[in-house]
């Protein structure tokens, strides 16, 4: 006997294979890279970028970066049925077949660059094909389960976009365009590892070596400290290099403050009570330092 | 003093004095006692090689 499904059932079908699909590209994670993208696009240009290279290059990114965000739901499917808080997504509870999540993964990024090829420059398409690499290679199949640095030169991935962006604009990468990957790269250790202080019982049930798991907690508040005041020291080199001016050096120096108060206090803290406060501070300092940069190149 | 030499003074006083203790053996329960001699050495070394190489580039700019 077959159960008919309900025609309301049959109409939310495609909507909901289409919502695990986008899901598969994670875009809350996709929305701040492209704000640092964005920012990046801003500052090379000084000013406002001509909008259509601003449209295709915020499309062909978050193409590069969903189909790398595809292809580690593929890969991470065996890591992700035994931590809490990725049970529901859509590879590891069936609702997308591995081998689908590859092949889309796969197209975006091809799409990506030929998005990006035709709409900016061979070398904006080469960069993003190497962050989507550096987050599939280096980060997802081998240093998130082999070390516990893997957040430190893995997250070198989630830096890319501001190159991707700069190159866009320019044609080049060079030092400006460095020191904003520096930004995201000195940043992504202590925003993550607040996070995984939240989570440490998810990482060490699926054997992910991430610093509180490896290390302790105590170990790792610290570090997220000093990794937070290196990460000021280095927002304030755009300003060294002549890239940027006073508005810049003022919004980064008030944020920094913020964000190294709270790191400090989750160190002082016996518990892990201010993680979450460090954490959340930390998706908001990205997006405003970089908006701070936008600011201070109009 | 100019706006960039300050910038640059004040970043090199932040970010320096902050990374050196990363380069100390780590600390902890299960902590690798060679750390220098494995991959994990060469990872600990990078930040701190990056971080010295875009002061030294953003002072020459």
């Amino acid at each position: 006997m077959t159960t008919r499904a309900a025609p309301t059932e049959i109409a939310a079908r495609p909507l909901a294979v289409l919502g695990d699909y986008v899901r598969l590209t994670k875009p809350r994670i996709i929305s701040l890279l492209l704000v640092t993208t964005a920012g990046a696009m801003f500052a090379a240009e000084q000013g406002v970028p001509d909008g259509w290279l601003l449209l295709w290059t915020m499309i062909g990114g978050y193409l590069a970066a969903g189909g790398a965000n595809a292809i580690n739901h593929y890969v991470d499917r065996d890591i992700d049925g035994r931590m809490r808080r990725t049970t529901e997504r859509p590879v590891v509870s069936g609702r997308v077949a591995p081998g689908r999540a590859l092949a889309f993964g796969v197209a975006l990024g091809a799409l990506s660059a030929l998005v990006l090829t035709l709409a900016a420059n061979v070398l904006t398409a080469g960069l993003a094909l190497l962050g989507l690499a550096l987050y599939v290679g280096l980060y997802t199949l081998w240093l998130k389960r082999t070390s516990v640095h893997n957040i430190v030169i893995g997250g070198s991935a989630g830096a890319v976009p501001p190159l991707v962006g700069w190159a866009a604009v320019t044609g080049d990468v060079g030092l400006s365009a460095w020191l904003l990957f520096a930004i995201v790269f000195y940043w992504t250790p202590p925003h993550f590892w607040a996070l995984a202080l939240i989570l440490e019982r998810d990482y060490a049930a699926a054997g992910v070596p991430m610093l509180p798991v490896v290390r302790g907690v105590t170990e790792t508040k610290r570090q997220i400290l000093l990794w937070t005041i290196v990460m000021v020291g280095v927002s304030i080199l755009p300003v060294a290099s002549g890239m940027a001016g006073v508005t810049y050096l003022v919004g980064a120096l008030v944020l920094g403050a913020v964000f190294i108060v709270l790191a400090a206090l989750l160190a002082r803290d016996p518990g892990i009570g201010w993680s979450r406060a460090t954490f959340h501070y930390s998706l908001l300092y990205l997006a405003l330092i970089f908006v701070a940069l936008v600011v201070d190149a109009a | 003093m100019t706006l960039r030499t300050f910038a640059l003074v004040l970043a090199a006083v932040l970010a320096i004095p902050a990374m050196l203790p990363l380069l100390r053996a780590p600390r902890g329960e299960g902590a690798p006692r060679t750390v220098w001699l494995s991959l994990d050495g060469l990872w600990t070394v990078v930040p701190v090689v990056f971080l010295i190489a875009l002061i030294a580039f953003a002072a020459a700019a």
